[in-house]
């Protein structure tokens, strides 16, 4: 039988491309990729709406494509959210164990974790994601599940994304002019982390970078739970600008060289005084441009980018134990050469994502631009199967109670 | 010799006696010299805070701004090509001007021990002749400490990229440079203070660092540090070595001068004092210095700078009575591993009295030690420290052989040098004002004052050929 609400539809607005993935998850949680709609981005930069009329335009040729390969209705969609305003931070919150015997229940953990997520949220900020870590009962640390241990006080440690209310309800109100609802709103590096991450992987601590072409985000995982997580809006958009500005060709040139002749890593020995011929636009002259110049301005940009993530990484404590390397996806990964230079910034070894536990077409699956959108499927999986394990657990609690 | 009226060390304010500085010797064996404008500024306020024994003279080519400093002696060098100006953001103008007073500045080094060159490398004056002052000492045979006082970012990009150029050629002219960020004190005050206000702050840090270091190696220690530590701390770091000193009043003042060194703009809010592989803390103070408070503050240290050699030093001066100074010096990327030496814990510092006791046997046998004493005739590389003996510098570039005409060719080079740098500088700018047209509608995305949506290699001052 076919049921509806077991299809799942994530929907990325990004800078390069509209991506929507339709998903359906079975009885057992597998997940299947039905379809995938695409369409070029017009009216985002950075990771953020800024033309509504066109990316409207964008995301619903994006949409009907996906609806049309997947053979589907899409009426709810799990949209990604990236961009400037993203903040993202460990809190700690903190509840007293009021109860007579001091015995830490259920409730106290959700109340502990309440507080943490309302903590220093600045006015006009929502909370968009919230990950556990774990607790603290009094004075004992690393806690993974303090029911019914006796203490006083119980601190959850959560480590919280937050945006723009104002900016995730733009992005809200284009996806509803399309009689299209939102289920939830997720942060873009999450979702990439759940498509394409292996538990094993989070257990022994690994990085994911998602270098989109507007923006770029990370998420850092060690022994099991999300531990560090941010977004820098600084994308392959900015190589290309970088290029357009550097070597003075246009930026639509610019973005074809960067495919077709860009790499990670400046080779000076390699490129020293070679050119390479740029077909004239609009009737002009070929014109020569400089690899060495083009290779030192791409690979600072990317340099930069990962430096930039290196730095903020040094916050998380248990950045120096990660084991299983970083994992690349998003456009950027396919750049030459972008192994070498995340190997030299984070000395740890370097892999490309491939989407893992999903079955689908074997070529959506390998793409590392697919990787968000994916995520933003399994992501509304894992929230459905909660759902309906929590309703059952209502449900039993209830029976317990009056049942009898 | 050149008698000229306006050559070093002759008359160049009204307010100076013209033969001391030319006739006395110096009598510690250190000389600070603060080079143009901002360098003669924070010798004005190093004079002020009595730096009894050594001697701080502020030289410029420009005459104004030398008659507008009080109370430090000040000299004026370079007539002929400066004539009684500045050098106008001109590095190849300042070099000029230095070498011009060759012979003089050479006479003056002879027989000094140590001099601090304090300049602020994006000017024309401090970034062309004082790594040029600095070179000259060295050659007379003294140990040549720069401390180089980068601009503030407002200050725009010619002297941003003079900075750059003025630095790398100070680095080759002295022993060791410090870098002192001035946009780092900016941080550190209220964006509203009054210009003047931030200015005299500037100043007043690196002045209370600069006289920190001397008191450090001249003030009869129970930990001594001797220059030997220093040099061997800073030598071939140049460019990641920091330095920070504060001085704390109060009952609590321990703990308030490790949370004022945590926040020091120097130390770049601690990341320096985590990152740093070879550290030195010196703590000084009054005959009220309590061994906990050099205890606390010390393993404070020990455990902010984990990974680094930590040397300690401790010293009681009466002077500092209810105060304590804490100077810092860290460094980083060096690769230059410090030998195991540093001093360790004076047992007799676990009483008051018996410290003090020390302190004063050690002041009323010698004012200076005799582990800082220049001796006389020999090469500065053979004095013997307590640690040992000087090691040689990583880079030493041979002593310049030239005659007059050799080293005016040599200012003409770096003056082409100069103007291709500065052409490629203005192309760069162009590309600044058309660089950020694709994100132009869109929020700018500012890390660390940066502004990402602008080319890399632009922010970076890299000139594409």
């Amino acid at each position: 039988m076919f049921d509806p609400g077991q299809v799942i539809v994530g929907l990325e607005i990004g800078t390069h491309k509209i991506c929507v993935a339709v998903g359906e998850a079975g009885p057992k949680g597998e997940l299947t990729i039905l379809g995938i709609g695409q369409c070029t981005s017009r009216g985002v930069r950075k990771g953020e709406i800024t033309d509504t009329q066109k990316a409207a335009e964008d995301i619903r040729t994006a949409l009907a494509e996906a609806e049309q390969q997947a053979n589907v209705e899409i009426q709810e969609v799990y949209l990604g959210i990236t961009g400037n305003h993203i903040t993202c931070e460990d809190s700690k919150g903190v509840h007293p164990i009021a109860s007579y015997d001091r015995t830490i229940t259920a409730e106290d953990m959700a109340d502990a974790v309440g507080n943490a997520k309302q903590f220093n949220c600045a006015a006009g900020n929502e909370v968009i994601d919230s990950v556990r870590q774990d607790y603290c009962v009094d004075d004992m640390t690393g806690v993974e599940n303090p029911i019914g241990l006796v203490g006083s006080v119980l601190t959850a440690s959560v480590h919280v994304i937050r945006g723009r209310t104002a900016r995730i309800e733009t992005a809200r109100r284009v996806v509803q002019s399309m009689q299209v609802s939102v289920a939830k709103p997720v942060f873009n590096g999450l979702a990439s982390a759940l498509a394409v991450l292996t538990p094993e992987q989070k257990r022994q601590g690994v990085l994911l970078i998602d270098l989109g072409a507007g923006a770029t985000e990370y998420a850092f995982f060690y022994g099991g739970m999300l531990r560090h997580s941010g977004v820098l809006p600084v994308g392959g958009d900015h190589v290309s600008n970088d290029l357009a500005c550097g070597l003075r060709i246009s930026i639509d040139q610019a973005e074809q060289l960067k495919r077709e002749i860009g790499s990670a890593v400046y080779d000076a020995a390699a490129v020293r005084g070679q050119y390479y011929e740029v077909p004239g636009e609009t009737g002009l002259e070929p014109r020569q441009i400089s690899l060495e110049n083009f290779q030192r301005i791409m690979s600072m940009r990317l340099e930069e980018t990962l430096e930039l993530i290196s730095r903020d990484l040094a916050r998380a404590e248990t950045f120096g134990l990660a084991q299983a390397g970083v994992v690349l996806c998003g456009g950027g990964a396919r750049t030459r050469d972008i192994e070498k230079l995340v190997y030299r910034i984070f000395s740890m070894d370097v892999v490309k994502a491939h989407t893992h536990a999903v079955s689908g077409p074997a070529d959506v699956l390998a793409n590392p631009e697919f990787a968000t959108a994916i995520g933003l499927v399994r992501y509304g999986a894992m929230r459905l199967q909660t759902r309906a394990r929590s309703r059952f657990g209502i449900r039993a609690t209830l029976q317990s109670l009056f049942g009898r | 010799m050149n008698p000229d009226a306006s050559s070093p060390f002759a008359d160049g304010a009204p307010s100076n006696s013209p033969t001391e500085a030319q006739t006395q010797g110096p009598a510690a064996g250190f000389l600070v010299i603060g080079v143009g404008h901002s360098g003669g500024a924070i010798a004005e306020r190093i004079a002020a805070s009595g730096m009894s024994g050594a001697e701080v003279v502020a030289v410029d080519t420009d005459l104004t701004s030398l008659r507008l400093l009080g109370g430090v002696k000040s000299v004026a060098f370079g007539a002929k090509s400066a004539r009684g100006g500045g050098c106008g953001n001109d590095l190849a103008m300042g070099a000029t001007a230095a070498y011009e007073d060759e012979g003089v500045w050479k006479q003056r080094f002879a027989g000094v021990r140590l001099v601090c060159v304090i300049t602020g490398v994006g000017g024309g004056v401090g970034g062309g002749a004082g790594p040029v002052i600095a070179r000259l000492a060295r050659e007379a045979g003294a140990l040549v400490l720069g401390i180089a006082v980068l601009p503030f970012d407002y200050e725009g990009s010619l002297r941003r990229s003079n900075a750059a150029t003025g630095l790398d050629a100070l680095r080759s002219g002295a022993d060791a440079v410090i870098c002192v960020p001035n946009q780092g004190v900016a941080a550190m005050l209220d964006d509203k203070t009054p210009l003047i206000e931030m200015f005299t702050a500037a100043n007043d840090l690196v002045a209370q660092s600069v006289v920190s270091i001397w008191r450090l190696l001249h003030r009869p220690a129970l930990n001594p540090v001797s220059f030997a530590d220093l040099e061997r701390l800073l030598r071939g770091r140049h460019a990641a070595s920091v330095f920070a000193a504060v001085e704390v009043r109060g009952a609590t003042r321990a703990r308030e001068a490790l949370e004022r060194l945590q926040k020091h703009p120097f130390l770049q809010a601690g990341h320096m004092l985590v990152e740093a592989d070879a550290a030195l803390v010196a703590v000084a103070g009054g005959n009220d210095l309590r061994f906990d408070e050099v205890q606390g503050i010390q393993n404070q240290f020990q455990r902010l700078c984990e990974h680094a050699q930590l040397m300690t030093g401790a010293a009681v001066d009466p002077e500092l009575e209810g105060r304590l100074v804490v100077t810092v010096i860290a460094t980083r990327g060096g690769t230059v591993s410090l030998p195991a030496t540093a001093p360790t814990a004076a047992a007799s510092a676990s009483t008051g009295a018996s410290a003090t006791a020390a302190a004063a046997a050690t002041v009323s046998a010698e004012p200076v030690s005799d582990r800082l004493a220049f001796e006389e005739g020999g090469e500065p590389e053979s004095i013997a420290t307590g640690t040992g003996t000087r090691i040689g510098p990583m880079f030493v570039p041979p002593a310049p052989n030239f005659n007059e005409g050799q080293k005016r060719e040599l200012a003409q080079r770096q003056i082409k040098n100069s103007m291709r740098r500065k052409k490629a500088i203005q192309t760069l700018f162009k590309f600044d004002v058309v660089s950020v047209s694709r994100f132009a509608q869109t929020e700018p995305v500012k890390r660390n004052g940066e502004n990402l949506d602008e080319p890399t290699y632009a922010r970076r001052g890299i000139a594409l050929n």
